[in-house]
């Protein structure tokens, strides 16, 4: 049931890799999964049209304001992630609105905390629109650190200082965060998922495909908590 | 066996934990209740603007009949009303009162 937007008005936060993988993951553990690339560089599309992927995962391009809405009326999948842009458009407010979950993907740099912040702003205010017409309608979301330092790679100040910013503030985050990997960008350029380049040389995949199921056993954990997986 | 556990058997019997969970959830269904205008209106101040183009608007069609000048005089308060009204309607001052001469003439 679950639509989850991934948003952060940043550019190069992460939003592309995190709904790829998280996705391609679930489809391979069963789930019936579509994407919404509303990134106008199109770049899932771009991997599941121009590649060599078994995956059974769905991406339908060019979604617009316009046709956001008759867009995911017309789904039926377990899950529907939504690939938005990095830049704060009606499109984005609107695919918020329509969101069951939000993920916000961060660096641990100031420029993507800071739009981040006007993403979590936007979510709570997209909240509280909906609940004129639904009370009991929540918008949950979790921030999510990209491109952080390997298990045992020294941790950056910066880092660290946003992590007990975000808990001060009571900003919701998943636990695992997602490591910089060589893997991660190896899936755009070979156009396959993780597990598809296994007979390939790629960096350390297997603790980069652990890392994944991590997050997305968090992200369907955390799911069911919030009362989206049906009967449990 | 695949080191990395990408083996995963097609029963229930070897499957992952989270391939079990996933089952549990429903397909997605439409949304009811959606008030756009409202949307859109609590992101603004956030700087959630459209960025797609709109596509303008289209220029009036120059008839071919030649035109003519004309300048009326008159009170205020009926000058007043008749702007009024081609604004209300979204009329230009020709338009409107070609309005009013084909309604006089039916």
């Amino acid at each position: 049931m679950p639509i989850i937007a991934v948003s952060n008005p940043k550019g190069g936060a992460g939003k592309s890799t995190t709904t790829l993988l998280l996705a391609t993951h679930l489809a391979e553990q069963g789930a019936s999964v579509c994407v919404l690339d509303a990134d106008p560089n199109q770049p899932i599309l771009d991997w599941k049209t121009n590649g060599a992927s078994k995956t059974t995962l769905e991406v339908i391009g060019g979604v617009k304001e316009t046709t956001l809405i008759e867009t995911l009326d017309g789904l039926t999948q377990q899950f529907v992630f939504i690939d938005l842009e990095g830049t704060a458009s009606v499109l984005v407010s609107r695919s918020i609105a329509m969101a069951d979950f939000v993920i916000v993907p961060l660096q641990a740099s100031a420029v993507d905390v800071r739009q981040a912040a006007k993403a979590i702003r936007a979510v709570r205010d997209e909240e509280k629109v909906a609940q004129r017409s639904n009370p009991s309608r929540r918008i949950p979301y979790r921030v999510v650190m990209t491109r952080t330092p390997a298990p045992g790679a020294p941790v950056s100040s910066v880092q660290r200082q946003l992590e007990i910013e975000i808990k001060a503030a009571g900003i919701s985050r998943f636990n695992t965060s997602l490591a910089e990997r060589l893997a991660y960008k190896a899936v755009f350029v070979e156009r396959l998922s993780l597990s598809e380049m296994k007979d390939m040389k790629v960096g350390n995949l297997e603790a980069a495909y652990q890392n994944v199921h991590d997050l997305a056993e968090e992200l369907v954990a955390t799911l069911q908590n919030l009362g989206q997986g049906g009967e449990q | 066996m695949s080191k990395f556990g990408f083996d995963l058997e097609e029963d229930g019997v070897g499957k992952s934990d989270l391939a079990n969970k996933l089952a549990s959830f429903p397909p997605s269904t439409p949304r009811t209740g959606i008030n756009l205008a409202e949307v859109d209106a609590a992101a603004a101040p956030h700087g959630f603007i459209s960025r797609e183009a709109g596509k303008g608007r289209k220029r009036r069609v120059v008839p071919s009949e030649p035109k003519r000048q004309l300048s009326i005089m008159m009170p205020v308060s009926k000058y007043e009303r008749f702007v009024a009204y081609a604004d209300r309607h979204r009329l230009t001052y020709e338009e409107a009162i070609s309005q009013f001469l084909d309604r006089a003439e039916e």
